[in-house]
């Protein structure tokens, strides 16, 4: 049964991935400009109640994977750019027994029509919330997107620019996260309105509509098993950025709805950079998330250190300061991105 | 559990076997559409090219630049591996100048030192596009940026000539430290502008050698 799950989700999943495999293959002949990195997931979790196991941090999986950048270029400039991001993953608590998948994250391909004027088509992150202003994919401190959106990417169609003073972003996609499917309606339209990234405090304005679907297991191929049902969701969002240089500050807060039920959710992370030891990372984060039928308050404690090399090992203490002790997790993760060969 | 065991094995092979390699890419604009039209407002396109002292010239290279910056590359910082975004700017098709950056290790982290420069290799602008420091204010000003303007690596080299009458000319020895208790990273500022500038000239150079 999971083969044949497989094989009707490769058409569809492999269609595109060939497709970007292609343009990618044509930009190195052409003599572009292009970075491939390798990238490596190791992660234990320890849970309250002593067992090691290895998962437990959420979008993190033990994963062995690559970036592959490529840029165009003409006369007048970059007018191409590709980014294929992929991973073997492993995560025993996958359905099906299965635990093994292919997962994509960047499939895309941008044409740059002039200064500030992209246009982007393929698997990216949808325009919504502090996920667009923080880089997460390495990291076990995670954003409201999950929560949020349902999944930190999609495929579909993007523009972003820039607008005076300000960046546009806004994007029109399927509504399935990693998995390509259309069902029940499923769509999802997003933008968002923020200052230009790397200044001293950051802002952004956020808003999304989408009928998205669920789906078990975070993976493009085997092909995920979806609800049938998708998910109604409204969202408007603001997130904030403050940096002092060792000591940065996060927020984000949103509120909407899933299926016509009201939800509301906010985040702060405060992370510090130890002075003198560029390496050490230390974070703390909180984040709430209210639904009609409940509240959930989690807690977050982070130390990561840099070693060089391309290296990150982080522990993580993950709670839920709502819940039971039960509900505590001890993460070990090392994490390395850096180009190869 | 033989299927995890597996895993285990296989996620501790590759780690094993992983290639120990710095950053992917050194020090990339964070909004290069705007940073490039802030740079050059008659700007209106750019190239951007990924080079690397190892693809450059290795270790032989590497030596060049140490001799000229006079102290050791930072190996973390400076890995040979690491890739540095050149910009190529242009108006229509004619090429206006050139936005390059470097990381440099400061006193209280990394920082990000961003140049833009004319056709000659002479500066047009300079900014930190990260900088960890109690004093960054002072670095960030015009007032301290500004004065960078129109330096060309030669300038740099005189400055670091063994004559001190020679650098008593370069307009370098002219820069004033913009802050009160942070000499160490005024120093990393001027390591890192002449590393910046030494890169822009032997990778120019060395493209013109493939």
């Amino acid at each position: 049964m999971p083969d044949r799950e497989a094989s009707r989700a490769a058409p569809s999943a492999l269609r595109g991935l060939l497709s970007l495999v292609v343009v990618l293959g044509s930009a190195c002949s052409a003599g572009a400009g292009s970075v491939f990195s390798a990238e490596l997931s190791a992660l234990a979790g320890r849970s309250a109640d002593g067992a090691w196991t290895l998962n437990g941090a959420g979008t993190q999986t033990n994963a062995v994977g690559f970036e592959y950048l490529v840029r165009l270029s003409g006369e007048r400039g970059d007018y191409l750019t590709a980014d294929l991001q992929a991973r073997a993953s492993y995560d025993p608590a996958r359905p099906e027994r299965e635990p093994w998948a292919i997962e994509i994250h960047n499939a895309w391909i941008e044409h740059r029509f002039g200064l500030g004027r992209n246009a982007r088509l393929g698997h990216f992150e949808p325009a919504f919330g502090l996920e667009r202003a923080l880089d997460t994919h390495g990291t076990l401190l995670q954003t409201l997107a999950e929560r949020n959106v349902g999944f930190k990417h999609d495929w579909g169609l993007g523009y972003r620019g820039t607008t005076g003073a300000f960046d546009l972003e806004a994007s029109a996609q399927t509504g399935s996260g990693m998995g390509l499917e259309r069902r029940d309606g499923s769509v999802l339209l997003s933008s968002r309105l923020s200052t230009p990234p790397g200044t001293a405090v950051g802002v952004g304005v956020s808003a999304l509509y989408g009928r998205t679907l669920t789906s078990m297991g975070m993976r493009t191929l085997p092909r995920p098993i979806f609800d049938p049902d998708a998910v109604e969701r409204r969202r408007i969002g603001v997130d904030a950025l403050w940096n002092t240089g060792a000591v940065a500050l996060a927020a984000e807060a949103a509120a909407g709805s899933n299926d016509g039920r009201s939800v509301l959710g906010a985040l702060l992370r405060a992370s510090w950079q130890v002075p003198a030891l560029d390496a050490l990372t230390l974070e703390a984060q909180a984040e709430h998330w209210s639904r009609e039928d409940g509240t959930r308050t989690s807690l977050g404690a982070c130390v990561s250190l840099r070693p060089g090399d391309g290296w990150t090992l982080s522990a993580a203490v993950l709670g839920d300061a709502s819940g039971d002790a039960g509900d505590t997790r001890v993460v070990l993760h090392a994490y390395y991105y850096g180009r190869f060969p | 559990m033989r299927r995890t065991a597996v895993a285990t094995a296989v996620v501790l092979a590759a780690l094993a076997l992983a290639r120990p390699a710095s950053c992917a890419v050194g020090c990339t604009l964070n909004d290069p559409d705007r940073d490039i039209r802030r740079l050059f407002p008659g700007a209106t396109g750019y190239r951007t090219e990924f080079v690397s002292i190892a693809e450059r010239g290795g270790r032989p290279l590497a030596a060049r630049i140490e001799t000229r910056l006079g102290e050791p590359l930072d190996p973390v910082y400076e890995a040979l591996d690491v890739s540095y975004a050149y910009y190529t700017v242009l108006k229509g098709n004619a090429v206006v100048g050139f936005v390059h950056g470097v990381n440099q290790k400061g006193r209280y982290g990394g920082m990000q030192l961003i140049l833009a420069t004319d056709l000659r290799g002479a500066v047009v602008g300079f900014y930190y596009q990260k900088l960890t420091s109690p004093e960054a204010k002072r670095f960030r000003s015009e007032a301290f940026t500004g004065q960078f303007k129109g330096l060309t690596v030669a300038d740099f080299d005189l400055y670091r000539s063994a004559s001190a009458e020679e650098r008593a000319r370069s307009p370098v020895s002219r820069i004033k430290d913009p802050s009160e208790r942070s000499a160490d990273d005024f120093r990393a500022t001027l390591r890192g502008v002449m590393k910046n500038l030494i890169l822009l000239e032997v990778f120019g150079t060395t493209k013109q050698d493939d």
